[in-house]
């Protein structure tokens, strides 16, 4: 029985060792060679005693290499650790110190990047994928550094198996609300549950190539690579400058034969507006799924009416749950229809809303969306507090403690008990698909000495879920936007950073002197 | 300003923290340019320039560095006033 997310892989490598599991831009790692790969990356983390209980970071840009360090670090009995390869270095270091890290995988570049934030690495014993003469003595580093070369030459031997279906398999982390991104902790039993669902859900065979587009530290990867390891599938990496061009990323789709395509909603837009999509024929593509955010109708009809062939699915689910409703959108949309529904529950979980004191909300009110069941968090690293404010009591279960997941996530039941999304219980707001906390961004405003006060707003936009607007209040005159731009990009990922900044004198307040932000978004926002 | 030093100028300030940036600079290859850097250059040369960037313009190959796009807008501004 498959409990630990790469039991798939090795039942595939038995089956199937020469057919490609993982391609980049410049490889083809056959079911074998990632088998192989990945085991000799665990014994050499074993043998300097990273294993169960540990975390190993993965900084590095999206290669078959990554998949290689996620299924090696796994078999070890660690939890790997995504970090955006485009975070400043600070950021991606407060996250690597945050869970303590005892090894990374990365390339000497990004090391380089991290650069004085090493220092703040205490945990940090070893650097996978690193030349010691491509790095500067300068460089303060305690860490063993080993390349992958040597790793390569591990004779292959049985590794005892270490670990249960309750452990830790990753950290996602995501934005915080109080200034710092937080960790979400995924087990190997939530990872399966929600695997095996879209396997199974989805068909998927040894036959199909699914893309992955979106980044590793972003779960919707999750789907691609481990899916088509449990169906012997192929997983074909977008090389990072394909997916930049939507033209490029149109002839990859049709070369590269993509059966199974999934991303956000985002990146079907720019396709359809941009990546002249009409001019080529996807005959293999089969299944488009979507999920992160609202896919504006008007654009999923465009992007339906030029893949003809393919069942499209609206999936819906924090990083907390992964996938937990999803949504197959018929073909023949009703022509009013303005929004689609996120749908039923997945197999093996459980969702239902709830109101404000935690009553059942009956069908066309809205309540809060709760899930429940195996793909739930473990918790939020190190919060202790965050985690019993979102993992709480099942208010319908007296008899016993059982603990679901509160969404945060306004929603409203239809007739058919399908859900839709209505809106957010706080400052959350999705643009290209990444979650944000306005807090986080405002937080780092604050650190800036010039700011003495800062809101942070989300205008919607079609294309994009929304754009971020700073509304500033200086505490002494001569500081410019392009200052504060600046002191955001260093601190912040680039889809965090305020797209426009403006200053005023002074915040309107509420009556209890909080900030007013309906009056500020109809002030700034929504000229 | 000239273009060239205007992009140089956008993209350092609005893209590229703390590492400095020439017309040489890969910016792709380098990371520095990423979807939503791709968008806001292509609307600040438009809006600086008055010279919309095709689709079929918006290519790698046309991207590379602040040279290289500066030679695209060259490029697309001459066919426009019917040079070549």
């Amino acid at each position: 029985m498959a409990y630990l997310l790469w039991h798939d892989l090795r039942a595939q490598a038995e089956r199937q060792p020469n057919r490609p599991a993982v391609t980049d831009r410049e490889t083809v790692l056959t079911y074998g060679e990632l088998d192989r790969a990945s085991t000799q990356l665990a014994m050499f983390l074993r043998r300097n005693g990273i294993g169960r209980g540990d975390r190993v970071g993965i900084f590095s840009p999206k290669s078959h290499r990554s998949v290689v360090a996620m299924l090696g670090i796994s078999k070890a009995g660690a939890a790997y650790v995504p970090v955006d390869p485009h975070a400043p270095p600070a950021r991606a270091a407060y996250i690597l110190g945050d869970c303590a890290v005892r090894g990374l995988v990365t390339t000497p570049q990004k090391l380089l990047e991290l650069g004085p934030e090493l220092a703040q690495l205490s945990a940090l014993e070893l650097c996978v994928g690193v030349d010691k003469n491509a790095v500067p003595g300068s460089l303060a580093i305690g860490a063993q550094l080993q390349d992958w070369p040597a790793i390569g030459e591990i004779a292959e031997a049985a590794l005892p198996e270490d670990g249960i279906e309750s452990d830790p398999a990753y950290l996602l982390y995501t934005s915080g609300s109080t200034g710092h991104p937080k960790g979400v902790i995924l087990s190997h039993r939530h990872a399966i549950t929600f695997v095996h669902w879209g396997a199974t859900t989805f068909n998927v065979t040894a036959e199909d190539r699914l893309s992955n587009h979106a980044p590793l530290h972003f779960d919707l990867s999750v789907f691609d690579i481990y899916v088509a390891l449990r169906a012997g599938a192929r997983v074909e990496i977008v090389p990072e400058a394909t997916a930049l061009f939507p033209i490029e990323l149109t002839r990859w789709i049709a070369r590269k034969e993509i059966s199974i395509w999934y991303s956000v909603p985002s990146a079907l837009t720019r396709l359809l507006l941009h990546g002249k999509l009409t001019a080529l024929e996807f005959p293999r593509l089969r299944s488009v799924l979507f999920a992160g955010e609202v896919f504006p109708v008007k654009y999923l009809r465009g992007v339906m009416d030029c893949f003809r062939g393919a069942s499209f699915y609206n999936l819906y689910g924090p990083t907390e749950t992964n996938v937990c409703t999803y949504y197959p959108v018929p073909r023949d949309l009703p022509a009013d229809a303005s929004a689609i529904p996120i749908g039923l529950a997945c197999a093996n979980t459980d969702v239902f809303a709830l109101d404000g004191d935690g009553r059942p909300v009956p069908a066309g009110e809205e309540g809060e969306l709760y899930v429940r069941g195996p793909a739930l968090l473990s918790g939020y690293w190190g919060q202790a507090e965050k985690t019993r404010e979102m993992l709480v009591r099942n208010p319908l279960q007296p008899a016993y403690p059982e603990w679901i997941y509160r969404t945060g996530d306004l929603v409203r039941m239809d007739k058919q008990g399908q859900y839709w999304f209505v809106g957010r219980r706080d400052h959350m707001v999705k643009s290209r698909g990444y979650r944000i906390e306005l807090g986080e961004v405002e937080q780092v405003l604050y650190q800036h000495a010039g700011v003495k006060e800062a809101v942070v707003l989300a205008i919607p936009d079609e294309e994009i879920g929304a754009r971020l607007e700073a509304v500033i209040v200086l505490s002494t005159p001569g500081t410019t936007a392009a200052d504060l731009t600046t002191f955001c990009l260093a601190r912040l990922p680039r889809y965090m950073v305020p797209e426009t900044l403006q200053f005023t004198t002074e915040l309107p307040k509420t009556s209890t002197g909080k900030i007013d932000r309906i009056g500020l978004s109809a002030q700034f926002g929504l000229r | 300003m000239a273009l060239k030093d205007a992009l140089v100028h956008y993209i350092q300030e609005n893209m590229a923290a703390g590492t400095a940036i020439d017309e040489s600079t890969p910016l792709i290859d380098r990371g520095i340019i990423d979807s939503m850097g791709l968008m806001q250059v292509i609307m600040f040369i438009e809006e600086k320039t008055g010279i919309r960037i095709p689709d079929d313009e918006v290519l790698p190959d046309n991207f590379q560095t602040v040279g290289s796009i500066e030679a695209l807008v060259d490029r697309l501004g001459k066919s426009r006033s019917g040079g070549r």
